[in-house]
């Protein structure tokens, strides 16, 4: 069964880091402004082509393309698994890590709003990992600044905002963009409190067992 | 009789997951409902505009399960019944692709203030078209193992998923 959807509900970027470990083709239709069908190829976690019409575009074009997409709220996409000697034969392989190409496509809009259907929670928390990536200027400024917070006990966007003094939108972008980049991920560890709880969720482990 | 433990479990998701017809599944008293006339264009006529509540009894636990409303607007709802927590069912249905954003937002926040065991039940598995728990499980970016596909109307299926929550919340412990 494809993996098929709108891009009303998930952002392009959101598609594509789903498919980081698979190999297919990802179809775009219905997209306003483009009447030619398009189908970007991955596998291995790259982008390996993105063609329009049938086309594949050279790599200025593709780059292009692909920065307009990651804003599109119209359309429908679908992805089909494809054998690999299939996507082998994608002429003009960009080879595009996929984290790399959205961050580096997202990096350059500055209209954080295109991006808020795919925003966390602002209370959701995040923590920093041990991930090390190059950043650009702006992005590396506020990294700067949340780097601690974010290493320490992990911090909302809205704590974030408040302590940095910056729109919540913005703290809410950022976040995001550390996400794709790999730096940041919500927290999910374990407290000393639910610790404490592992005889109980023994007993009634046992209990659902019998 | 040994006396019983109250714990609680929290059913949370978007719209149309099938979160009430679990709580009824598990719960061993009529379900109190809070179904009401959709506002609003949900995609069906009567909603969960308050939180639903059932009894489970497993062994001497009492279990007290807490339906959340699956509308965003209701969200404020999530803290009050998550405070004490046992643990989360995070209910998703594979036919509504486009509520997996909101059911990843609702998880992502609700674990990371509340640190609990969970489970992702993906429900509507017999329609034609429908993402698969392992679809689901990549998209939420958890182990396969914590994202299993259940029938709502199924006792089995419901008991089964607390099973799989507590084995992998011990698992967890163990790494």
């Amino acid at each position: 069964m494809p993996v098929f959807g709108s891009l009303g509900d998930f952002g392009l970027s959101d598609v594509l880091m789903l498919l980081g470990n698979r190999q297919g083709s990802l179809d775009l239709r219905s997209i306003p402004g483009y009447s030619q069908p398009i189908t970007v190829s991955v596998a291995n976690g790259e982008i390996l082509s993105i063609s329009q019409g049938g086309e594949a575009l050279d790599p200025e074009r593709a780059s292009a393309l692909l920065k307009s997409l990651l804003r599109q709220a119209q359309g429908e996409f679908e992805f089909t698994d494809c054998p690999s000697e299939h996507l082998a034969n994608c002429r003009n392989a960009l080879r595009w890590p996929l984290e790399r190409a959205l961050l580096t496509a997202g990096q350059q809009e500055t209209e954080w709003s295109a991006y808020q259907r795919a925003f966390s929670d602002p209370r959701t928390k995040f923590e920093a990992t041990s991930a090390e990536v190059q950043l650009d200027d702006s992005l590396r400024d506020f990294w700067g600044k949340a780097e601690r917070l974010l290493k320490s006990d992990g911090a909302t966007a809205e704590e974030l905002s408040e302590k940095l003094a910056m729109p919540l939108e913005q703290a809410q972008f950022y976040l995001y963009e550390l996400r794709l980049a790999g730096l940041v991920t919500p927290a999910r560890g374990h407290s000393r409190e639910q610790a404490s709880k592992r005889d109980l969720w023994r007993q009634v482990l046992g209990a659902l067992r019998k | 009789m040994a006396e019983s433990t109250l714990l609680k479990l929290i059913v949370a998701g978007p719209v149309g997951a099938g979160k009430t017809t679990f709580i009824k599944s598990l719960s061993e008293i009529p379900v109190v409902e809070t179904d009401e006339v959709a506002s609003e264009n949900i995609g069906k006529d009567r909603t969960t505009i308050g939180i639903d509540f059932g009894l489970a009894r497993v062994g001497n636990y009492e279990i007290r399960l807490f339906g959340t409303p699956g509308q965003e607007r209701f969200d404020f709802m999530q803290d009050i019944v998550a405070e004490g927590a046992l643990s989360l069912a995070l209910l998703v249905s594979g036919a509504a692709p486009q509520s997996l954003p909101g059911a990843r937002r609702i998880l992502e926040y609700l674990t990371s203030q509340f640190p609990m065991p969970f489970v992702v039940g993906v429900t509507h598995q017999d329609r034609e078209r429908a993402w698969k728990p392992d679809e689901v499980a990549s998209f939420l970016k958890l182990p396969e193992e914590q994202v299993l596909g259940l029938d709502a109307t199924s006792r089995e299926d419901a008991r089964a998923a607390l099973q799989r929550m507590l084995e992998f919340a011990l698992l967890g412990e163990r790494r």
